[in-house]
């Protein structure tokens, strides 16, 4: 048996070599035109479409695939999971609601939360595809960079005003280099579209509706939030930066620009809870102890409440003092500063103010005021600050801390907050009172030791700034 | 081409017998059969074999299923509920190894280690011929067999540290004769009914983890997306009795010591200790932050997939005096109830509105939590939780009931 060691190469060769051969006379032509290009990846069959097998090819996915799902609609038992993976694209055929050509992913029936729910990420595009009907969260991407989400549809189908639990639809968290575009993003009973604890960010183009809260850039640094159409939500556009996120507890350096905000007065879901119920129905824009927010050019339109609300911790009963850092070291800023409101065009605007601006004495929400507050006042004006001032004297002077509460003060140069050259289509019944800016003066409300300033334009908004470049999705 | 294709096949079978021939069947001193090894076999995860008999290290033969001798069993003085499984847990650490003993994280085993755990549950009489009836049980026999007329394993997991220090995991679903398991990287739904000697059956669909899933609870410290680590085997958590059986019952880290398998060992004094949370002779805080320890912080630390949520339940932050961070008063931050009335995670006093334990405490997709391996409820850690969070405020607490 030895000697046959040495023998299989060149018999093995041979035989090779007259099997291959042997079949000249059966190959005629070759065609030499170019091949089409072949995208690398998987090409995933109708039958796959189930959270077994889908999962399987993600799992298996090696960097630069493509997995590109069919058209359908295909109910699955579990989210789809997408972990560590570098430069994926995964692509469907679609994102409209007709299942002939569309991929449309049913998470009605799962056992656990999520639509597709990924970590780790780098280098990883979403396209063309419908999450329907997820409990939890349509798309689930954590701790991650340079993702794409493009002509998505994250959405509850029926009844979201009262079943709804899908909390966020589109919703990157704690990552980096986020751009969301061409997308719709309706029905969820808190945020549409939702980017936390995240660096460099572009939302733009998309369509945003029948949500609590439409777009929502929270605690987050370098946001471009752009052309994007967000209509029947309770709030519409809301920058916030609240007290507990670990990663980052500011928000600053965002730009909402060029956006069409429409008819966000829907109530709030009855299933709602938590800190969107903070938003007083009927808001257009709402920024929250952020800092350097620059909204400009937008056409906002039909609000009951108001156009603009640039409120503190404060306003929303979520100040934080404790000292506790994020992981940069910073500690929570409860107040709005360097934030400018110019060139929107405002009409229709509080008519019928909502939330705790309908019921002062209501728990939760804005806190409780002391003034009559619409007490010979026909509408709420188009843009409103809470008028709370940092009394650090870093950034302001003349702040009243005497009766606990921050009352009065003038920011200095770059920390103010203004308003100006917003063409503001006034309510008929505007007369004398002018009901473009309104600077509520909230600390002297709640200490009952000043009133507010409804001047034509307050003086302390009556300002232009010039705010630091905000540069997005890194292009 | 049908005689192409003929001639090929032709080519394949002698190829086959040449192949055969020069590597398997010649060779004086090749054994007539193969002895399996005596110790256990460690895969990279990588190259994971199909079938888990080829690790050497759970075995079964039909009527018992049992660990290799050169493994050594454990278990955790409080463990994960995964809808009443019941676990079978061993360490392998190869030849000439030592754990290093560290109380920070996990224990810090050598390259080459292995952790099994096999979930397995009662036999039980059904009430569906198409749901595997499984019995409910609250307490968890030690050993290294299993009887499998007594009992029916699901499915084993096994954890690697890899050449290149980084640990891997895969699992390993039990065959129908229950004589192997075999290799499963992309999950399995196994419909299921509880069959418990109080109260009704109760159906529920177990979730075998696809390799992914592994990665949300595993990857603690990369939020969910990165390097894994094995969960259980901290000193804290292995700081209690075992009893290996033959009348020999200690300490499972003195034994590893003992066993030459532990360095950097000095003795247990000031080693630290999670409770068992069924103790009820155990103060009720120690039982409830050894269960959300064990149950809850896997995500929910400063850098898991919870982290973005800023709810820290690790055993360093429950109790400490940043209440806020393990829940007192906080609002959520990425989550809307379905169910009204709730509005902080934990509500000193009040666990009918803390929101902690409503998520424990339902099976509503996008509700419950841990949102990986339950679905059913475990109305006994439940029930401790709800006197934790009901005492909060008792003296000498200084905790007081959140604002309405």
């Amino acid at each position: 048996m030895h000697f046959t060691r040495t023998l299989p190469s060149t018999l093995l060769a041979a035989m090779i070599l007259a099997a291959c051969g042997s079949g000249d006379d059966t190959i005629v032509y070759v065609p030499t035109e170019p091949t089409p290009p072949v995208i690398q990846g998987t090409v995933v069959t109708a039958a796959q479409m189930n959270d077994i097998d889908l999962n399987a090819i993600f799992q298996a996915a090696k960097e630069g695939d493509t997995i590109t799902m069919p058209a359908g609609k295909y109910a699955f038992k579990g989210p789809l999971q997408i972990t560590n993976k570098k430069n994926i694209t995964v692509l469907g055929a679609g994102n409209g609601t007709d299942p002939t050509a569309n991929t449309i992913l049913s998470f009605a029936k799962a056992l656990a939360q999520n639509g597709i729910d990924a970590a780790g990420l780098d280098t990883v595009s979403f396209k063309k595809f419908a999450i329907e009907d997820a409990s939890g969260n349509g798309v689930f991407v954590n701790q991650s960079k340079n993702i794409v989400m493009d002509t998505l549809r994250t959405e509850w189908m029926v009844n979201p005003f009262g079943t709804s639990k899908m909390v966020y639809g589109l919703y990157p968290v704690s990552s980096d280099n986020i751009k969301i575009v061409n997308s719709k993003a309706a029905g969820t009973r808190d945020a549409g579209v939702y980017v936390g604890q995240s660096t460099n960010i572009l939302v733009a183009n998309n369509s945003v509706s029948n949500n609590v809260a439409g777009i929502e850039i929270e605690n987050s640094y370098n946001a471009i939030v752009e052309k994007n159409h967000v209509y029947d939500n309770t709030g519409g556009i809301l920058i916030f930066a609240l007290k507990a996120p670990p990663r980052f507890k500011i928000t600053k350096d965002v730009v909402v620009r060029d956006n069409t905000i429409q008819d966000n007065n829907t109530p709030p879901f009855v299933n709602a809870s938590g800190l969107v119920l903070t938003i007083p129905p009927g808001t257009g824009v709402m920024v929250l102890a952020s800092q350097n927010v620059d909204v400009y050019n937008n056409t906002i339109s039909r609000h009951a409440t108001t156009g603009v609300l640039m409120v503190s911790a404060y306003a929303a009963g979520e100040q934080d003092t404790s000292g506790i850092k994020d992981s940069q070291g910073n500690v929570y800023d409860n107040f709005g500063k360097g934030n400018y409101v110019h060139n929107n065009t405002i009409t229709e605007f509080g008519y019928k103010p909502g939330g705790a601006f309908a019921k002062p004495g209501s728990i939760g929400g804005l806190q409780e005021f002391t003034d009559p507050f619409m007490a010979g006042y026909k509408s709420f004006p188009a843009v409103i600050w809470d008028g709370m001032v940092d009394p650090n004297p870093t950034y302001s002077t003349g702040v009243d801390l005497s009766t606990g509460y921050p009352v009065g003060g003038v920011y200095n140069t770059s920390y103010k907050v203004c308003s100006k050259a917003n063409a503001v289509t006034l309510p008929a019944a505007a007369v004398v009172p002018d009901y473009q800016n309104l600077d509520m003066n909230l600390g002297g409300l709640l200490t009952s030791t000043a009133s507010f300033s409804f001047y034509p334009t307050p003086t302390r908004m009556n300002c232009t700034l010039t705010l630091p470049p905000v540069t997005g999705y890194p292009s | 081409m049908q005689l192409i294709r003929n001639f090929k096949l032709g080519v394949s079978a002698a190829l086959c017998t040449l192949i055969l021939a020069a590597c398997g069947g010649s060779g004086d001193d090749a054994p007539a059969t193969p002895v399996a090894p005596a110790t256990p076999v460690v895969f990279p995860i990588s190259e994971a074999p199909a079938k888990l008999s080829a690790w050497n290290a759970v075995r079964s033969d039909g009527g018992t299923l049992s660990h290799n001798v050169a493994v050594v069993p454990y278990d955790l003085s409080s463990s994960l509920f995964t809808d009443y499984a019941l676990k079978m847990r061993a360490i392998y650490v190869p030849v000439g190894k030592q754990i290093t003993y560290t109380t920070t994280g996990t224990l810090d085993f050598p390259v080459g280690t292995a952790l099994y755990k096999t979930f397995y549950y009662p036999k039980a009489t059904g009430t569906d011929p198409k749901l595997v009836p499984v019995g409910k049980s609250t307490t968890n026999p030690q050993g290294s067999t299993i009887d499998l007329a007594k009992y029916r394993p699901i499915e084993t997991r096994i954890i690697v540290r890899e050449a290149n220090g980084k640990w891997a995991g895969t699992t390993y679903v039990w065959d129908a004769d229950l004589k192997d398991a075999s290799l499963n990287t992309s999950g399995k739904y196994v419909e299921m009914e509880l069959i418990s000697t109080t109260g009704a059956p109760e159906p529920f669909t177990y979730v075998v983890p696809n390799a992914q899933t592994c990665q949300k609870c595993h990857a603690t410290e990369t939020g969910g997306g990165g390097e894994v680590l094995p969960i259980g085997p901290k000193v804290r958590n292995m700081n209690k009795d075992y009893n290996y059986g033959g009348g020999v019952k200690k300490n499972q880290i003195t034994n590893l010591n003992d066993l030459k398998l532990l360095s950097g060992f000095t003795g247990l004094a000031g080693a630290p200790s999670n409770v068992d949370w069924m103790d009820s002779a155990k103060p009720i805080g120690d039982r409830a932050r050894a269960y959300l320890d064990v149950n809850c912080a896997h995500c929910h630390n400063g850098k898991g997939n919870a982290s973005q949520s800023g709810l820290k339940l690790t055993y360093e932050d429950i109790g400490s005096a940043a209440t806020s961070l393990w829940g007192v008063c906080k609002k959520p931050l990425a989550y809307s109830l379905t169910a009204p009335g709730y509005r902080y995670d934990v509500n000193p006093g009040s666990p009918q509105t803390s929101i902690l334990l409503y998520r424990l405490n339902t099976t509503l997709t996008g509700d419950i939590m841990p949102v990986v391996g339950r679905q059913t409820i475990h109305t006994e850690g439940t029930a401790m939780l709800a006197d934790w969070i009901r005492q909060l405020t008792s003296p000498p607490s200084s905790l007081t009931e959140c604002a309405p």
